[in-house]
């Protein structure tokens, strides 16, 4: 058997090494994951300022075309809206064949003319 | 191997095996009794719980308009000590913000390492802060209910606090619904406080608040609130309320009061006029409360609607009391004496009827006991036992005093009559669902009580008509719709106890149109002046109202004359 303690060498570097590779590949990974994390982070922030924003344009809408908003912008400019008089009305009847205005076919007027 | 070894040099190796030894006693000592405690103040020192909050839930009409959503907001705190020069901050604070520059100094000199400057700002005030780029100053987003329709419905739907939590209404009704349920995230933090991202070691989602169908119509809703707004300030009444409703269902499709106040800015108005007056006020109906008489006698037969009453042209001597009618008549038939509203004619058709029937009908036209409508505050309104009345009482009873009502047990009673004779219990909730839109509670509408014969309440709808044809409610007439209804007008109780001759009650419940009845509207105003007459106040809301809404429903006035026509 050889006492040389310089034999040892090899053995106690290829420690040292592996250890330190494991070592620095640890550290490394933990950056990583860091990074990685800082990353969905400031995703997840523009995510949530995006549909945050996304939410204030619908209030903004769902405002401007509430029925209370509608009301005020007509009164303001004094546009008075009133119920259509009886000879004002068409209906149309779910079969476009028949138009009826006050009684009278318009389909059948259309045919005539 | 110690032989050879010097006694000083012992002496320090026993001194370190000493000390190692006091070093391991210690280190049992801590391990042992004090291992909690100072764990936690680690724990403390790196771990960080970030609440996630859950999104209330949306607040839906019955045709899935929203009427009640939430937006996150910033809200802007300071970490004073971190704040280097205080004063310079301030001032460029308080500019933006619209605080003094007093206020602003005072809360950043305080020895705390938080306070609010100012919560859920506008995304312009926001963006206007981050740019002043101060240290020490930063956000949180905090979620903020809003109601897009503004005042609209304000009265069902309620509001929130700061801390969206219910106040009134729905919201407070069905908060625990609404509210969801909050979240945590575990992470870890750095020397600095901040989060350490990707180091989350738990996190329990939050679970989002439910949200809510009602029965509400917003465009009925408008068309109600409008013009009721209108005859609110036509009057100037000190109060005023308008249901619509379905009358075979008992589906609310609006409710509206006056004043009102917008929940968007709930904290700045005046607490009176976020009560919901419909639900929570009674008062005596005065004439309205003519039809639980007039049908109860056309039910148990007592009287015929062409029996003839002597209405002592006006003025009528009964156990000492003068009773008066509106104008003197004569003799009139039944059906003419609730079509002229007679109060003499009335009282002595009530004597046919005794005590205890009227208030056996009372009863069960749901008067004196909560409808069970789901909006907080409901009153049951006063409908005495017979044993306590006096002699008077049911003279003054069958004419609608010495009774009190809250409006939308009015708006059941005269369901009753437009649905063929049941009392339905009013809803105003359809359902509560989850984000998918699952259902996970519905409110049937639930099994109506039978209270007259269809035959009686048929009787009933052709009297009411006539009120409105040529009555006491001419001005509710709807050309083409043909309502029914019937007026009210109730003199107030002073505090002394009396009768005012200057506070009424105005009111009047109707339905149209009256032979195939499609919704019940009840509008009552409280002290309308000059004018207080149900007749003259409450009806042309009613006609207004009544128009819109078949126009809404697409049936047009010449359909319903025909159909009408085709029915007589």
């Amino acid at each position: 058997m050889n006492k040389n303690p310089n034999n040892h060498c090899p053995k106690i570097l290829t420690a040292i090494v592996t250890v330190t590779f494991v070592a620095v590949m640890y550290v490394n990974q933990q950056a990583l994951i860091y990074q990685m994390g800082l990353k969905v982070k400031q995703n997840n922030d523009v995510y949530a300022k995006l549909v945050d924003h996304n939410k204030i344009m619908v209030y903004n809408v769902l405002n401007l075309r509430s029925p209370v908003s509608l009301g005020r912008k007509l009164l303001a400019k004094e546009v008075e809206l009133s119920m259509p008089s009886k000879w004002q009305v068409v209906k149309i009847d779910h079969s476009p064949e028949k138009i009826v205005l006050q009684g009278k076919n318009l389909a059948n007027i259309a045919r005539t003319r | 191997m110690y032989k050879g070894t010097p006694s000083r040099i012992r002496k320090v190796l026993y001194a370190l095996i000493i000390a190692f030894g006091l070093l391991c006693v210690r280190l049992v000592f801590v391990q042992m009794g004090a291992a909690k405690p100072l764990s936690d103040i680690a724990s403390s020192q790196y771990r960080l719980s970030v609440s996630l909050l859950p999104k209330r839930g949306v607040i839906y009409d019955r045709n899935l308009k929203e009427l009640a959503i939430s937006i996150n907001l910033s809200s802007i705190f300071a970490e004073p000590f971190k704040v280097k020069d205080k004063g310079p901050a301030s001032e460029k604070l308080a500019g933006v913000l619209g605080i003094s520059r007093d206020e602003i100094y005072k809360k950043l000199s305080q020895e705390r390492g938080f306070v609010w400057l100012a919560r859920k700002v506008s995304q312009d005030t926001a963006r206007k802060v981050r740019s002043l780029d101060i240290k020490g100053i930063d956000f949180i987003k905090e979620p903020q209910r809003v109601y897009p329709n503004g005042v609209l419905a304000s009265h069902i739907l309620g509001f929130t606090d700061m801390d969206s939590n219910g106040i009134e209404g729905l919201e407070l009704r069905f908060d625990k619904y609404l509210k969801g349920v909050v979240g945590y995230r575990y992470a870890i933090r750095d020397a600095k406080q901040r989060e350490v991202p990707g180091y989350e070691y738990k996190e329990i989602l939050p679970i989002d608040g439910d949200s809510m169908v009602l029965t509400i119509d917003s465009m009925i809703q408008s068309f109600a609130e409008n013009e009721l707004e209108d005859g609110f300030k036509k009057y100037h009444a000190k109060g005023a309320c308008i249901i619509v409703m379905d009358p075979y269902t008992g589906d609310i499709l609006a409710l509206s009061n006056r004043p009102n106040f917008d929940p968007n800015n709930a904290n700045s108005s005046i607490p009176d006029f976020r009560r919901n007056r419909a639900v929570c006020d009674f008062f005596e109906p005065g004439s309205s409360f003519k039809i639980v008489a007039a049908s109860s006698l056309l039910e148990e037969k007592a009287v015929k609607p062409g029996d003839k009453f002597f209405c002592e042209n006006g003025e009528y001597k009964w156990c000492g009391h003068t009773y008066h009618d509106h104008k003197p008549h004569g003799w009139l038939e039944f059906r003419d004496v609730i079509k002229f509203s007679s109060n003499i004619g009335t009282m002595k058709a009530a004597q046919r009827l005794g005590k205890d029937r009227l208030y056996k009908y009372i009863k069960k036209f749901g008067f004196g006991s909560k409808t069970g409508i789901d909006l907080p505050g409901e009153v049951n309104g006063i409908a005495t036992h017979p044993s306590t009345w006096s002699k008077l009482s049911l003279c003054s009873i069958s004419m609608g005093q010495e009774v009190t009502v809250t409006a939308i047990q009015l708006a059941c009673a005269i369901s009753a009559l437009a649905n063929g004779g049941n009392l339905v219990k009013p809803r105003i909730v359809e359902r509560i669902q989850d984000r998918t839109g699952h259902a996970i509670q519905k409110f049937e509408s639930k099994k109506p009580q039978r209270v007259i014969s269809e035959e009686t309440a048929k009787e009933m709808r052709d009297i009411l008509r006539s009120v409105v044809d040529s009555g006491t409610a001419q001005l509710a007439e709807a050309k083409g719709y043909f309502p029914a209804g019937k007026t009210g007008t109730a003199q107030k109780v002073e505090p002394n106890g009396t009768y005012s001759h200057r506070k009424f009650t105005a009111s009047f419940i109707g339905f149209v149109p009256y032979d195939d009845p499609k919704f019940v509207i009840v509008v009552i105003m409280d002290e309308p002046r000059p004018i207080y007459y149900g007749g003259v106040v409450c009806a042309p809301v009613f006609k207004k109202v009544a128009t819109q809404l078949m126009s809404y429903s697409k049936i047009l006035p010449k359909e319903a004359e025909k159909r009408s026509l085709s029915k007589r």
